[in-house]
């Protein structure tokens, strides 16, 4: 199913990122080209292999205490109050 | 002390044994490449951002060797400029991952590897260009403008590490730090004949290293000489707390250990010819002229061919497209980064219109990204992947019971114009061909010089088994002893 214009605005929405109009009609295109591309990947048997996994034991943990200062967090956010930074209505 | 421009070519090693015994000082060092910067930069456009406290740094490690009678002798990296790309953190120094969204973020904390680099005496010279948030090999994505080659500015320096292969190249740095997802220091290496090492997955900590694709992304190290990546090996190497991904190297000494083997005679070396078909007729000439030189160092070379290479950058793309998908979600103008005022605008809104500060080409990865791991399609193009990448991974660990390295181009083609490959994702994505496979592995890899034909540099590629960096030092610091390939433009 080639991703279409209509498919490149769900998918804008989904991740969140804003597009011109001008743009969408090349996305569209580059995308479902690439998407194409991928397609190659259909000739693998799932039983061919299990998934890739990087597994590691870890021996030790790190102590849970805060390693970087709170104050200079607050103070490279931009709408800051207080010790609060400001966020955009969500409910 | 009037120190001569050619002397900015210098290698590191030397450079911190002069400086260390006080016959260079390291402020006329710094100074002068700050000024070889100032001069050359505009030219190729390498650098985003500059250190102002370099000179300060400098003349702090002069005070150090006038007063420390020789016990400065374990700072390794003494005085040395280093470039640093801008995806690594470095505190109070501008960290903008080329985006227009970190345009004026500026790290409250250094990256792991900075941390190390400047204990060891390393001084911090500026912050280089790359294709944003790590994605493409040509440093063309870049909000601050291309990077060009130094060898032809009318054509591409690689990328995603292009400012920091650029400056080396250049003489506006000494050694330089990148990052290697699918190939991002190596290629830039090969493009601007100087050398790359991409290490094993966890040699290196990711912790300081802004994400695009955690599984697959490391720390590369770059220099002029294979010494001189031994030496940044051995200063940045090993396990770290703070990245849960690291792992141990028992504090292997690289550097010390590079002569350690000369004579390769008994081992033998793979060359993948399934990869090696598809490259340019140039690159196949410099390729087989080297495959003589590992002859003459007493390599058997034997061809191979492996099933799993027509998946595997299909694969890679699949993979780094989903997990950029969700490293970069974290761009949302709250904490740090671009930002506007949230009054009357709600959350969806504002998000996305945050996000629109995205280039083109990190707006389609997230975008592809989320078809890719969207229910559905999750089956079809991500686990066929991650099976793809099992399957990549468990053919070159075979290679490697019978075979000490495998050889291959770095590039499948010489450095090309700039533009030209832009308008056509594919045409830029299957330039990476040949270096996807030790990312999808997590196996060591480098690139060396190995030509330069019309003008235009050729790398070789040399990968090994995981935690082999030190037998790929060792052909490589051979490998130049025989055929030293020009690092620095005039």
């Amino acid at each position: 199913m080639p991703l279409d214009v209509d498919k490149v605005k769900h998918l804008a929405y989904l991740a969140r990122i804003s597009i011109d109009d001008e743009s969408i009609d090349l996305y569209a295109r580059h995308m479902d080209k690439v998407i194409e591309y991928f397609n190659i990947l259909d000739e693998i048997n799932s039983a061919d292999a299990e998934p890739y996994r990087i597994s590691k034991h870890i021996e030790e943990f790190r102590d849970d205490i805060c390693i970087i200062n709170n104050e200079d967090m607050l103070r490279i956010a931009k709408n800051v109050k207080e010790r609060f930074i400001k966020a955009p209505r969500i409910v | 002390m009037v120190i001569n421009m050619s002397i900015l070519n210098i290698n590191a090693y030397e450079l911190v044994e002069d400086i260390s015994n006080g016959s260079i000082s390291a402020e006329d060092f710094t100074a002068r490449m700050l000024e070889r910067i100032s001069k050359y930069d505009e030219r190729i456009n390498a650098y985003i951002t500059l250190n102002n406290n370099a000179l300060d740094r400098a003349r702090e490690i002069d005070k150090e060797v006038k007063s420390s009678n020789g016990k400065i002798r374990s700072k390794i990296l003494l005085g040395v400029p280093i470039a640093i790309k801008d995806n690594i953190s470095t505190k109070g120094i501008r960290t903008t991952c080329a985006s227009k969204v970190l345009e004026d973020y500026i790290p409250v904390y250094d990256a792991t590897v900075v941390s190390r680099i400047k204990a060891h005496g390393a001084i911090i010279i500026g912050k280089t260009n790359m294709d944003e948030f790590g994605m493409g090999s040509s440093t063309e994505f870049s909000a601050f403008g291309v990077t060009r080659n130094p060898w032809d500015t009318t054509r591409v320096a690689g990328g995603s590490s292009g400012g920091s292969a650029a400056a080396l190249a250049a003489s506006e740095a000494v050694l330089a730090l990148g990052s290697d997802t699918g190939g991002s220091v190596r290629c830039p290496a090969s493009f601007c004949s100087v050398l790359a090492l991409k290490p094993t997955y966890g040699l290196l900590s990711r912790y300081g290293l802004i994400s695009y694709a955690n599984s697959l992304e490391c720390v590369g190290l770059m220099a002029r000489s294979a010494r001189d990546l031994a030496l940044l090996l051995t200063a940045t190497a090993g396990y770290d707390r703070y990245d849960d991904t690291s792992i141990s190297n028992d504090n292997i000494d690289y550097y010390s250990n590079i002569d350690n083997v000369n004579n390769f005679n008994g081992m033998k070396a793979a060359v993948i010819k399934d990869i090696v078909d598809n490259c340019n007729d140039e690159v196949k000439k410099a390729f087989y002229d080297s495959l003589d030189i590992l002859k003459d160092l007493g390599f058997m070379i034997e061809e191979i061919h492996l099933e799993s290479v027509k998946y595997a950058l299909p694969a890679y793309y699949v993979i780094a497209m989903a997990e950029a998908s969700s490293n970069l979600a974290r761009y949302d103008g709250i904490r740090y980064g671009y930002t506007m005022q949230p009054d009357g605008i709600a959350w969806n809104t504002f998000y996305s219109m945050v996000r629109s500060m995205f280039g083109d080409e990190v707006k389609k990865r997230i975008m592809l990204g989320t078809y890719i791991l969207s229910s559905g399609y999750y089956g079809k193009y991500y686990m066929k992947a991650q099976i793809a990448r099992a399957l990549v991974r468990d053919e070159l660990l075979r290679v490697f019971k019978d075979y000490s390295i495998i050889a291959i181009p770095t590039m499948p083609i010489p450095p090309f114009k700039i533009g030209e490959r832009i308008d056509d994702p594919l045409k830029l994505y299957t330039v990476d061909i040949c270096t996807i496979l030790a990312n999808l592995a997590g196996i060591p890899a480098l690139s060396i010089p190995c030509a330069i034909h019309n003008g235009l540099p050729i790398g070789l590629q040399l990968m090994a088994k995981h935690l082999d960096e030190q037998l790929l030092l060792c052909v490589a610091h051979a490998f130049e002893s025989i055929r030293y390939v020009k690092r620095c433009v005039d």
